[in-house]
């Protein structure tokens, strides 16, 4: 079965190389709030301001990487998943042989291959002009923390999607879930401004909600925030999230699929 | 019967919820029984074609029998397999076909996802290009294979789904409304390739249908469903044969002898002309019988066809 999903990958990416126009529009969607961010902060800090405790290396190098780390984790609903349960296309797949969950990850982490390789080289190219550094502030340690940090956070991404997704067993439309969390994800990840930077009560909560493991924190590995306690323990709870969301997934599946009414 | 070669249903209850008004608060909901209490065996080595109206419950027959939906209560096996469970093992002795359901990815060959059957399903290359060619030449399809489904027709694309939902040769495929939509050709083609599969493969086909020679032509046996009840099971033949009318029309030789003609035999009069419909088969006693009493012009004996008559028992239903 595991051919059936890397042949399942190599399929969803010639199927994403037919649709060329949008694939070279979502490198704009990627370049355009970057540079942005990229432009504003220079403008703060050469009007001697300063964001919280970050240097603007460091917060240059910050947005880089959450830009490409919220193209790889991010989440939300998944509109094939929800459309699949509400429109009853569900069926054809629960009749063969693979796993549901799996064939969608196969279809979801190609998507985001794909789009992450192009997105690195164009937020590459943006940094590079904007900042005038060749080399991003990132030390050796901080690539192994990370990538060490990506293999818990990418499957947690895809958990988290999945779970919120699967919510359309028990609601008619679950975009309003997909509106909700358009306006928070991008605060409530790192994504706009880093975590730290938010008052205490608010920042207590949120650099320990699931969505900063996946852009916050990440992204404050590269900045070389963390020294290897703190990193630890960021993995512990990260490794906690997955198992919730594990079994948060498998119970809505497996309550979700008795009351499934497969329309159509 | 061996267990692996059954579909057996007993006391099977399918219960819908169904809200009945929309509140923010407190939504009402009733439960619509979809089937109800409907109990058959069959034997996988014939194909079994399900008659029903709109509502009937033959979808909803079909999605259980697949383990798509959980029964509200009552005992299914099918080979031996309990079909929610969605065994693995179950799932490759199965198919879905859904008349008017896209399965294939619409931009790129249709070949392509043709061949990611080869994956799910784990049989060679060699296997996949061999039944491809046995379907395709059966089927009449040729470069198409080479085409995106968008740049298709309906009836090239639906036999393009109707390859990749079985090209993998499961025990038992089950065809929900087949030909809907299709040409009468395409239908003709359909029902010839589930003939030639059946003979050829052994293939096991469940057919529902409101085209009634989709399973005429293709079952030997049947089920009549109405509203969630089982109303007949058995040989299609015999369902067919016990409500066969025929059709006498008979010309007499005066506007008298026609209305004499139809108060003793109970039909319909238009100038000289009755119009007897006569149960069963006994048209040739009856005509015989006129005949010695009353000068017959002319006559002739016309048979209801199976549509006619699979109509006439649901409606009666």
């Amino acid at each position: 079965m595991r051919n059936y999903y890397v042949a399942l990958g190599i399929q969803t990416i010639k199927e994403a190389m037919a649709y060329r126009l949008n694939f070279i529009l979502s490198f704009l969607v990627v370049i355009i709030p970057l540079a942005g961010q990229l432009l504003l902060s220079k403008y703060i800090y050469s009007m001697g301001y300063q964001i919280g405790s970050w240097q603007l290396n460091q917060l240059l190098a910050y947005y880089l990487i959450a830009t490409i780390a919220s193209e790889f984790f991010s989440i939300g609903t998944w509109w094939d998943i929800g459309n699949d349960i509400k429109n009853g296309g569900l069926s054809s797949h629960l009749v063969k042989p693979y796993s549901y969950y799996w064939h969608n990850f196969s279809v979801y982490y190609t998507l985001r291959v794909v789009s992450i390789s192009f997105a690195l080289i164009v937020a590459y190219i943006a940094y590079v002009v904007i900042s005038g550094s060749l080399i991003p502030h990132i030390q050796a340690n901080s690539i192994l923390q990370f990538l060490i940090l990506a293999l818990i956070t990418a499957p947690l991404s895809f958990l988290i999607t999945y779970s919120l997704s699967i919510l359309a067993f028990f609601f008619t439309d679950i975009g309003f879930i997909m509106k909700l969390l358009g306006i928070l994800l991008p605060f409530a990840s790192g994504n706009i401004l880093p975590l730290d930077i938010f008052p205490t009560p608010i920042r207590v909560v949120l650099v320990k909600l699931p969505s900063a493991y996946l852009v916050y924190h990440p992204s404050c590995i590269m900045s070389g925030v963390y020294n290897w306690n703190e990193f630890v323990q960021l993995v512990g709870e990260a490794l906690l999230w997955l198992l919730l969301f594990l079994f948060i997934v498998r119970w809505l599946w497996s309550k979700g699929r008795r009351s499934y009414e497969a329309i159509g | 019967m061996e267990i692996d070669q059954a579909i057996e249903l007993q006391s099977l209850y399918k219960n819908y919820r169904v809200k009945t008004s929309v509140s923010l608060f407190k939504p009402s909901f009733k439960d619509i029984a979809a089937i109800r209490g409907i109990s058959f065996i069959h034997d996988t080595r014939q194909n079994l074609g399900v008659f029903g109206k709109n509502g009937a419950g033959k979808t909803t027959l079909i999605k259980m029998l697949t383990g798509i939906l959980h029964p509200s209560s009552g005992f299914i096996n099918v080979m031996g397999y309990t079909p929610y469970n969605l065994k693995p093992e179950f799932k490759s002795k199965i198919a879905l076909f859904q008349g008017g359901k896209q399965n294939l990815v619409w931009d790129i060959p249709a070949i392509q996802s043709l061949e990611l059957s080869r994956y799910i399903f784990g049989y060679s290359k060699q296997d996949f290009n061999h039944r491809l060619s046995s379907f395709a030449e059966a089927l009449d399809l040729g470069d198409e294979l080479n085409q995106p489904p968008r740049n298709m027709s309906l009836g090239q694309r639906s036999k393009m789904e109707l390859i990749y939902s079985f090209i993998h040769l499961p025990k038992v495929v089950f065809l929900d409304e087949p030909t809907s939509g299709l040409d009468i050709i395409t239908r003709s083609k359909f029902r010839d390739f589930i003939n030639f599969c059946h003979t050829e493969y052994g293939i096991c086909f469940v057919i529902t249908s409101h085209n009634i020679k989709d399973i005429t032509d293709c079952c030997k046996s049947c089920i009549v469903l109405e509203q969630g009840q089982i109303i007949y099971q058995g040989d299609k033949d015999f369902l067919l044969e016990k409500h066969q009318h025929e059709i006498i029309t008979l010309r007499a030789d005066s506007d008298c002898a026609a209305i004499e003609i139809s108060n003793l035999y109970g039909g319909k009069v238009n100038g000289t002309q009755v119009t007897i419909e006569s149960l069963g088969s006994n048209s040739n006693a009856l005509i015989c019988k006129i005949v010695s009493q009353y000068l017959i012009k002319d006559f002739k004996v016309a048979k209801k066809d199976d549509e006619e008559i699979i109509a006439e028992i649901l409606n009666n239903a």
